[in-house]
């Protein structure tokens, strides 16, 4: 049965995140699945901070951001019809789905070279880290910061209100309610490969900004990625260390996943802005599809990304330095948002607005 | 100038804890000057400003200065995206290689790149994970205590269990099932006060810990290590306020194996005989543990 759950649990992660990606309107299905992965992170913050504010334990919680999945999902669901409806109707359509097709086997091999290795070589844990206790506790205890992880009493004092931001353990804590796995199969087996494969299709994203023409070299890439990920458990907290050891940790997400997805958005944008790249096929059709959909769909992606950086921060190192990283990212983010919103202006002044 | 000076020291300290690694980056770095060109310069800009503001050692400085979060060093280095400069570079190396049309450049550089990231670190394979247990992350021996500490309290019908035991052993208990509750966090001996969590162990607590840690080590004090285990056996028992159901001991040994140590033995310590005449009660024993449990009302 467990095993039946597990596979539940990793048919959801794939599944949802996809049709939560739709409704931002991309053309690959890695930045459908990242931005599907943010909409997912960030909807789960704004009901945990909701949750906190309100006083709802963990149960309540988890059976609101049930639904509003459920919604989402439902919306994801309808935006791919109207999707499929409309590449019917293309010429094109072969080629697109031959595209889609060889951009999944770019991925999956290297992905699956660390993806092994992290399958035989068990992760380690260390002494002073939270998330399964974290887990556990709110498991146990029904709530979601009254006790501490460390001991399962009930705290003296209320924690402060920067603590009820940190809430990836809640969510690991939804997951493991839902499908019923017990924590350290979650944390253990299941989050870090789904960790290291956004990871992957993140860095894909820069494989293609980057070598867009040439897909010799955006394999090459991945498996570089690849290597330096399994021949990098070098240091203490670098970041090949974090995602073979600690890829269920905030700051794994932080380092694996988001702040390489946030320079990719500023690289995106600064290029798009200053016209460096405009020769290289990706560019030209973003360029072709600027819309006001687009407009929001990159809003709402800056919108989201703060939001997932603020929920992923780690529960280690207090309040103080999470805040710090978050400012950074707020910063990096908005910069990217204020570009992105000039570009638009420029393109309104110049008549170039499509709809 | 003293404190730019004592930020410099900190910043080149950990650079050469990493040198290697931060020695390719700024090989990529090079590499990036050259295939990029000018045309492709904003990403050398971009590389460098990142080195500047995030990795110099002169930014210690006023990183600590300005956010006292982060007094040490390791914190900003999550914000390094070192590999996607080493992956970049390493895909332009081959690429030009390639454009030569010869096969030996090409393999050269293919060589050369593989070597460049494999004596840059170690290969995860190459590590000591074999006593760890692929299912939970955890040393094999602490599962089967926590295993058989869950099957005893469901013999007596206790829902949660109040634990004390080594560190190594007690720091994990809470991973693998929220059922047990240590004496003391974790925290207490990590001494991390930016956890945040407010230190709320009593005075007793902080005894019994103090009293672990001499008792751990093999420099302490108090040389008899049976005098150890009867002074803490008292302790665990004759203090009422700390709720202590089992007990873990170490079987004669005079501390936990660490990885690539080896266990001393000392002395023939008599560990169940001193708990059992103190009202305990031997629940069963691993090849490095007994586990006692405290008879309620005693």
């Amino acid at each position: 049965m467990e095993i039946l759950h597990m596979a539940a649990l990793a048919a959801v992660l794939l599944a949802a995140p996809f049709l939560l990606g739709v409704l931002f309107g991309k053309e690959t299905v890695s930045g459908t699945y990242i931005a599907g992965v943010l909409l997912l992170w960030g909807s789960f913050e704004a009901v945990a901070v909701m949750a906190n504010l309100r006083g709802w334990d963990f149960q309540m919680l988890s059976r609101r951001f049930l639904s509003v999945l459920v919604a989402l999902m439902c919306g994801g669901i309808a935006a791919l019809c109207v999707r499929i409806i409309r590449l019917k109707k293309e010429k094109d359509i072969k080629k697109k789905e031959n595209g889609l097709l060889g951009e999944m086997l770019l991925i999956v091999p290297a992905f699956l070279l660390a993806g092994s290795l992290f399958f035989v070589y068990a992760p380690r844990l260390e002494g002073w880290y939270l998330v399964p206790e974290t887990v556990n506790t709110i498991l146990d205890t029904n709530s979601l910061h009254g006790f501490h992880p460390l001991t399962g009493q009930p705290l003296s004092t209320p924690k402060e209100f920067g603590w009820s931001l940190m809430n990836l353990p809640a969510f690991y804590a939804c997951l493991a309610n839902w499908f019923q796995v017990d924590t350290a199969g979650l944390l253990f087996r299941c989050i870090p490969l789904w960790i290291l494969l956004l990871s992957f299709l993140v860095y894909y994203q820069f494989a293609v900004f980057f070598f867009d023409k040439w897909k010799k070299r955006r394999v090459l890439f991945l498996w570089v990625y690849a290597l330096l990920l399994v021949l990098g458990d070098r240091a203490y907290m670098n970041e090949a260390y974090q995602m073979l050891h600690y890829a269920y940790e905030g700051r794994a997400v932080l380092t694996g996943i988001l702040l390489p997805y946030c320079l990719y958005l500023l690289l995106s944008a600064f290029s798009s802005l200053s016209g460096i790249f405009k020769n290289q096929e990706g560019m030209e059709e973003e360029k072709k599809q600027i819309s006001i959909f687009g407009i929001f769909a990159w809003m709402a992606e800056y919108v989201l990304f703060i939001a997932s950086g603020l929920f992923v921060m780690g529960v280690d190192y207090g309040f103080g330095l999470p805040m710090t990283m978050t400012a950074l990212s707020c910063i990096v983010g908005l910069t990217g948002l204020i570009i992105k919103i000039t570009k638009a202006f420029r393109k309104v002044g110049k008549g170039t607005w499509q709809k | 100038m003293a404190e730019i000076k004592e930020s410099m020291k900190l910043g080149y300290y950990f650079m050469n804890l990493e040198d290697k690694y931060w020695g390719l980056f700024l090989i990529s770095l090079i590499v990036l000057f050259f295939f990029l060109g000018k045309k492709k310069g904003f990403l050398l800009g971009y590389g460098v400003l990142s080195y500047f503001f995030l990795l110099c050692p002169l930014a210690v400085f006023f990183l600590v200065k300005w956010f006292p979060a982060l007094s040490i060093y390791y914190p900003v280095r999550w914000l390094c995206q070192v590999p996607l400069f080493l992956c970049i570079a390493a895909v332009l190396v081959f690429e030009r290689a390639d454009k030569a049309q010869d096969w030996k450049k090409t393999f050269g550089a293919a060589v050369l790149l593989f070597l460049m990231v494999f004596f840059s670190g170690t290969p995860v394979f190459m590590e000591e994970n074999t006593i760890w247990s692929h299912e939970t992350g955890l040393e094999a021996e602490y599962v089967e205590i926590y295993d058989l500490l869950l099957a005893d309290m469901e013999g007596r019908g206790l829902e949660k269990a109040y634990v004390w035991g080594p560190k190594e052993w007690m720091k994990d208990c809470r991973v693998y099932s929220a059922d047990f509750y240590p004496v003391y966090g974790k925290d207490i001996w990590e001494e991390q006060a930016a956890l945040g969590y407010e230190a709320s162990y009593s005075d007793t607590q902080r005894m019994l810990y103090e009293f672990y840690t001499t008792y751990e080590s093999v420099q302490g004090p108090l040389s008899n290590k049976w005098q150890q285990v009867e002074v803490l056996a008292d302790t665990l028992n004759l203090n009422g306020d700390v709720a202590c159901d089992y007990v873990v001991m170490h079987r004669g040994t005079n501390h936990w194996k660490e990885r690539g140590s080896k266990v001393k033995k000392l002395e023939n310590v008599d560990v169940e005989g001193t708990f059992t005449s103190r009202n305990y009660e031997e629940v069963g024993k691993t090849e490095n543990f007994y586990v006692f449990y405290r008879r309620a009302g005693e």
